[in-house]
């Protein structure tokens, strides 16, 4: 069992006492879940949650986007009870980019929303183009096939954080890609990590993608839900491909696996 | 030759233009077919009128119908100076288009097909006007959803044919009758078409914008819109064929003027060619819309037929939305204060006019750009 004691940082997420519950909590999904994330100011935090399918994982994620409301519990962002003040951008695994709208405006959609005017929300979605590797296809319709899979993807991270990129949340964004596309995608995030210190809650039921993106890792068990194990990531902060071949990006891998499989016989 | 049989096969541009030309003359083949099978050997006798190839007036076309040849009364038989080859039932392609000189003098097509057009366009705006606030407010709001669903549905039962006596009672027999009948008909088949279109939205849209802050306007305005709009243009593409035979029905309902009208009376009067010249005008028009509803497409909704945006479109899409705008003042104002609409009508002509010069001037760019 986790246990979070109060500390001195800000905490940046935070889920109370959360029950879901349906037909009148004859079905009870989640049961007394918390889940706390604490601010990690100039340095930014990725973490991972993992589970088996169907355990909850998603459900955490709409949650803290305000997607969905618990039966019971609270959830707060940056102190304050999720709403139109503090919302958090999702990065989903199906394409969710506007078609009709171009790469340029689908990344600066959450500006217009905010009203900022067309100039100035074009130049800071053109920066943030650049960012993700898409300049030459800024006017192009963001849709399939005239963009890739990974590209598609590229906007969605674009878009996320220009709408707030000190907490992104992604729902196995991956998870529709080919690998070597996947392999360019993960290092695409870690720099953004460390470029805007976010903190990054990301669904994945990929291990190795876990431990390799990761610095905590918490693993999720079904029927009910909630979070059995938290698994720090020694890794050093600057990763690569290399990172995968050293011995001990090996074993915490194996050590992953083995507290998944354990997780799954205890449900 | 093994490609034309190859199941979904493609055809090369000249192959399609080859096998659509020998398609449209198999058609007339086979109706010249049919005309000449069903034609007769008519007696003429003195006094009879030989204005229309197809039929010797009115009378004498009804009797060959109704009589074969054998049975026609003796007394014509004997009289008879000359036999005459008429088409009864089938009129001979080419009579049909030598009937046209006739049906654009005597009969005055044109004008005719115009004001077919305009009640069309008519019925039409308000079934879309109808249409459109009442289907987002039945799929957006469970409050509309839950009260107004299930008689959506069941409108589409009605049969409409049926009620156009009420329709008399309740608008007249003159143009607001023909107008919101035809706007009914159409209003039961778009308002359930809209709800369903607003159903089919992407969820992983919906939850995008949500998260990017969007608020129910603006997710309505970026997502909704374009979505069901893009859409439903095409639904109502397909919806015009079917508002042909409405506002033909109505047409017939006092017979002042239209095509229908027109078409209906030429064919009591024997005069067959008429009613097939008919036949084309409408396909024709119905053509030249799709024409329009596909240009409007491509300009409203570029995403659908190009990789990238096109720069220079926003003067053709004005255009477009000046000429919609000015057109559905011009409906609301001849159903609801045709004083005001006759009064106006000589600006609005100069304001369609200029939506016109400005596509035209987008549409210039467009091509300067392309080449």
């Amino acid at each position: 069992m986790l246990d979070f004691k109060d500390t001195e940082l800000k905490n940046i997420i935070e889920l109370r006492g959360i029950t879901q519950s349906y037909d009148n909590g004859e079905t009870v999904i989640i049961k007394d879940l918390n889940f706390l994330i604490e601010d990690k100011p100039a340095q930014g935090q990725f973490v991972v949650i993992l589970g088996m399918s169907g355990c909850g994982k998603s459900t955490i994620l709409r949650y803290i986007a305000g997607l969905q409301e618990p039966t019971a519990g609270s959830v707060l962002v940056n102190g304050q009870p999720v709403g139109a003040d503090n919302r958090v951008s999702m990065v989903f695994q199906q394409y969710s980019s506007l078609p009709w709208m171009t790469v340029l405006d689908n990344v600066g959609l959450a500006l217009r929303y905010k009203g900022v005017p067309k100039k100035e929300r074009d130049e800071k979605a053109m920066e943030l183009i650049e960012l993700v590797g898409l300049a030459g296809h800024e006017h192009k319709f963001a849709q399939y096939p005239t963009l890739s899979g990974g590209q598609l993807q590229r906007i969605a991270i674009a878009r996320s954080l220009i709408a707030n990129s000190d907490i992104l949340l992604m729902d196995e964004p991956f998870g529709a890609l080919d690998i070597q596309t996947r392999i360019q995608m993960q290092d695409l995030l870690l720099s953004i990590l460390h470029r805007f210190h976010s903190t990054i809650i990301f669904v994945t039921h990929d291990i190795s993608e876990a431990v390799y993106l990761g610095d905590d890792i918490y693993i999720m068990k079904s029927a009910p839900s909630h979070f059995v194990e938290h698994i720090k990531v020694d890794l050093p902060l600057e990763r690569s491909r290399d990172t995968k071949r050293e011995q001990r990006f090996v074993d915490l891998v194996r050590e992953v696996e083995d507290r998944m499989i354990s997780v799954a016989q205890l449900g | 030759m093994e490609s034309l049989f190859k199941l979904r096969g493609e055809l090369s541009s000249s192959q399609s233009i080859l096998l659509g030309l020998v398609g449209l003359a198999l058609l007339i083949l086979i109706w010249w077919g049919i005309a000449e099978s069903k034609s007769v050997q008519f007696p003429i006798v003195e006094g009879d009128k030989l204005e229309y190839p197809s039929a010797i007036g009115a009378d004498a076309a009804t009797l060959a119908v109704i009589d074969s040849l054998a049975t026609v009364d003796s007394i014509r038989l004997a009289n008879a100076t000359e036999f005459k080859k008429v088409y009864p039932i089938i009129p001979n392609p080419w009579h049909v288009v030598q009937s046209f000189p006739d049906l654009i003098q005597e009969d005055r097509l044109l004008a005719n097909t115009w004001l077919s057009i305009w009640r069309n366009l008519q019925g039409y705006l308000w079934a879309i006007l109808l249409s459109l606030p009442i289907g987002f407010l039945i799929g957006l709001l469970p409050l509309f959803r839950g009260m107004l669903s299930r008689p959506t549905d069941a409108l589409r039962f009605l049969p409409l044919t049926a009620l156009t006596g009420v329709f008399m009672l309740a608008f007249g027999t003159q143009e607001t009758m023909k107008v919101s009948f035809l706007a009914f008909g159409i209003v039961v088949y778009l308002l359930p078409i809209v709800v369903q279109r607003i159903n089919e939205v992407k969820d992983v849209y919906l939850k995008t914008t949500f998260t990017l802050g969007a608020t129910d306007w603006q997710t309505i305005r970026t997502v909704y819109f374009p979505s069901v709009i893009s859409k439903l243009i095409d639904d109502i593409r397909v919806l015009t064929a079917i508002s042909w035979t409405y506002i033909i029905i109505a047409e017939l309902l006092n017979k002042e003027g239209g095509i229908g009208a027109l078409m209906y009376t030429s064919g009591r009067q024997g005069q067959t060619e008429k009613v097939f010249a008919g036949l084309i005008v409408i396909i024709l028009v119905g053509f030249l819309q799709d024409w329009i509803f596909l240009y409007l497409e491509r300009r409203l909704f570029p995403y659908k037929h190009y990789p990238t945006a096109i720069p220079g479109i926003n003067d053709s899409q004005y255009g477009i939305y000046i000429i919609l705008g000015t057109l559905l003042l011009l409906v609301v104002l001849a159903m609801l204060a045709p004083g005001i609409f006759a009064s106006v009508l000589t600006f609005a002509y100069i304001v369609l006019i200029s939506g016109l010069i400005l596509i035209g001037l987008g549409e210039y760019k467009i091509f300067k750009t392309n080449t």
